[in-house]
């Protein structure tokens, strides 16, 4: 079969087509389509790419694995979106176990930043939010998902999605500039706290932080 | 006056995501009220900085390794028993098949760049008085520094090092003798937070932070770029905590940037026995982190 008449086909067809058609094409197209989003939010919700690499790896291996759980009821972007969260998850909940010491060296003070890379400096304010706050708003603000998008992926409502965006960015807001808007994020006073900020562990710790919501943010196992 | 808006409102707010007779009332405090409109710039600055981050994008090498490994796992031919075969080790160090994959291909570029800069730098010695005394002439002609891209570089350059080469073969031979490296390795300074400012005052006097080979502290002391506002034993105090022990030190471009490359031992649990090495790409120009691997033996 040409790749141009598999470019043709939805996301379902070619993971049916490579799982029991035996058409190893299809996996190249469907890899194509999809690789740059996945990579990119695993990306930035742990913080370094061995570590995308590694959840993109699960999340597409985890596409034939389960392709006969997927029942369309969501989109098949969504359904991505959910597992790479989870494969997210997995690895932060990994990372989390090693020593925490020199995160807190992170953000210096915003003052000796302002000529810095830009970038290192949100990086390293993400990776002090919680899991679940840090997934939210990278979906909204990197990858410019939906409320409803990103209730799908993460399994919560809407009301949740939107309570961790908002305590997200007030985090962020209170680590990046802190003398901005002092009322916003009570919890992070400028220049942190010296035993580090919540969630501040390596790629983040899941459900760290004062922030936390309830248990059972995300789920396990991926259901469509 | 209306009462004001809670963060929850102010952020739906900026994702157009609260109702229009709400959202009329909202704006009209936000006119009014400063403390209000402080905190929705404050959130929306976070926003504008968030959508100003570039798209991050595998490598080809990263697309290959990874088209690689979901064939091995769940191609047609090896439906079922390759893909329940396939699973990470408990340990949690990246141990798919995207590692051997990368690993392989690590290796290449490493034959490519790595070692020959790395002998070249080896040959060069420890020529911190020659950089001394031309670097205040010379216009910064950029250092040689090995070239790292990815988190497999660091950690194939990072095995490299003679300190931590050295320290992982040894804990590997007595993997649960509590302290058997101790003897040869000295303390790591103080952890200090936040000190970077001081950074400056250290540069021209730069000190051995401790390490237990040799080319570890020959490296330490390795040539620093003298227009760095972060100098590499600055830096390197300032990161490694106390009870650990620095290996190796180098310059090093991770991705374009130039940056410290740290690798020091670390205990993993509160045991205090060093049995990991930890391994960081710091930034030369504020020291912030890169990259950070761990290695075990």
């Amino acid at each position: 079969m040409w790749i141009a008449d598999l470019e043709a086909l939805s996301d379902e067809e070619l993971v049916r087509r490579f799982v029991s058609g035996g058409v190893p094409e299809a996996l190249d197209v469907l890899l194509r389509r999809h690789r740059d989003r996945v990579f990119g939010l695993a990306f930035r919700i742990l913080g370094n790419r061995a570590d995308a690499l590694d959840a993109s790896q699960e999340v597409f291996v985890g596409v034939f694995r389960k392709a006969a759980s997927f029942r369309q009821q969501s989109a098949f972007t969504t359904w991505l979106y959910r597992l790479t969260v989870n494969a997210c998850y997995d690895h932060a909940r990994r990372r989390s176990r090693l020593p925490v010491a020199t995160e807190t060296m992170e953000v210096a003070s915003p003052d000796a930043i302002g000529r810095t890379d830009d970038r290192l400096v949100i990086a390293g304010a993400m990776r002090k939010l919680p899991f679940e706050q840090r997934s939210a708003v990278v979906m909204r603000d990197i990858m410019g998902l939906t409320y409803e998008e990103i209730a799908a992926a993460t399994d919560v409502a809407v009301g949740t999605v939107k309570s961790r965006i908002a305590r997200g960015r007030a985090a962020l807001a209170g680590i990046l500039a802190p003398g901005l808007a002092p009322g916003l994020a009570p919890g992070l006073a400028p220049g942190l706290a010296p035993g580090g900020a919540p969630g501040g562990a390596p790629g983040g710790a899941p459900g760290g932080g004062e922030h936390a919501d309830q248990p059972g943010r995300l789920t396990r196992d991926t259901k469509p | 006056m209306t009462p004001h808006a809670d963060t929850e409102l102010l952020s739906a707010y900026l994702d157009g995501e609260v109702p229009g007779s709400e959202r009329a009332g909202l704006e009209q405090h936000l006119a009014s009220c400063s403390e209000c409109s402080a905190k929705k710039d404050a959130l929306e600055g976070v926003v504008r900085s968030l959508k100003g981050l570039p798209e991050v994008r595998p490598t080809g090498a990263e697309v290959r390794a990874l088209r690689q490994a979901v064939l091995e796992a769940s191609g047609p031919a090896k439906a079922g028993g390759a893909a329940r075969r396939w699973r990470r080790t408990a340990g949690g160090a990246p141990a798919g098949t995207v590692w051997k994959v990368l690993g392989a291909a690590a290796a290449a570029a490493a034959v490519l760049v790595g070692i020959v800069t790395f002998a070249a730098n080896k040959v060069s010695g420890p020529p911190a008085t020659t950089a001394a005394k031309q670097a205040p002439a010379a216009p910064a002609p950029s250092p040689p520094a090995t070239v790292l891209g990815s988190d497999a570089d660091v950690r194939t350059y990072a095995r490299s090092l003679t300190g931590v080469s050295t320290f992982l073969g040894q804990t590997h031979a007595a993997p649960n003798v509590a302290a058997a490296p101790a003897p040869q390795v000295a303390p790591a300074p103080t952890f200090s937070c936040c000190a970077l400012g001081a950074g400056r005052q250290d540069s021209t006097t730069p000190t051995t932070t401790g390490g237990p080979a040799t080319s570890a502290k020959s490296d330490t002391q390795a040539p620093s770029p003298l227009s760095s506002p972060v100098t590499l034993p600055t830096c390197t105090r300032a990161i490694v905590p106390s009870g650990a022990a620095v290996l190796g030190a180098s310059p090093v471009t991770y991705q374009g940037t130039p940056a410290w490359l740290v690798a020091y031992a670390a205990p993993s649990s509160n045991q205090g026995v060093l049995d990991q090495v930890i391994v960081e790409v710091r930034s030369q120009a504020a020291c912030a982190l890169l990259d950070r691997s761990t290695l075990a033996p």
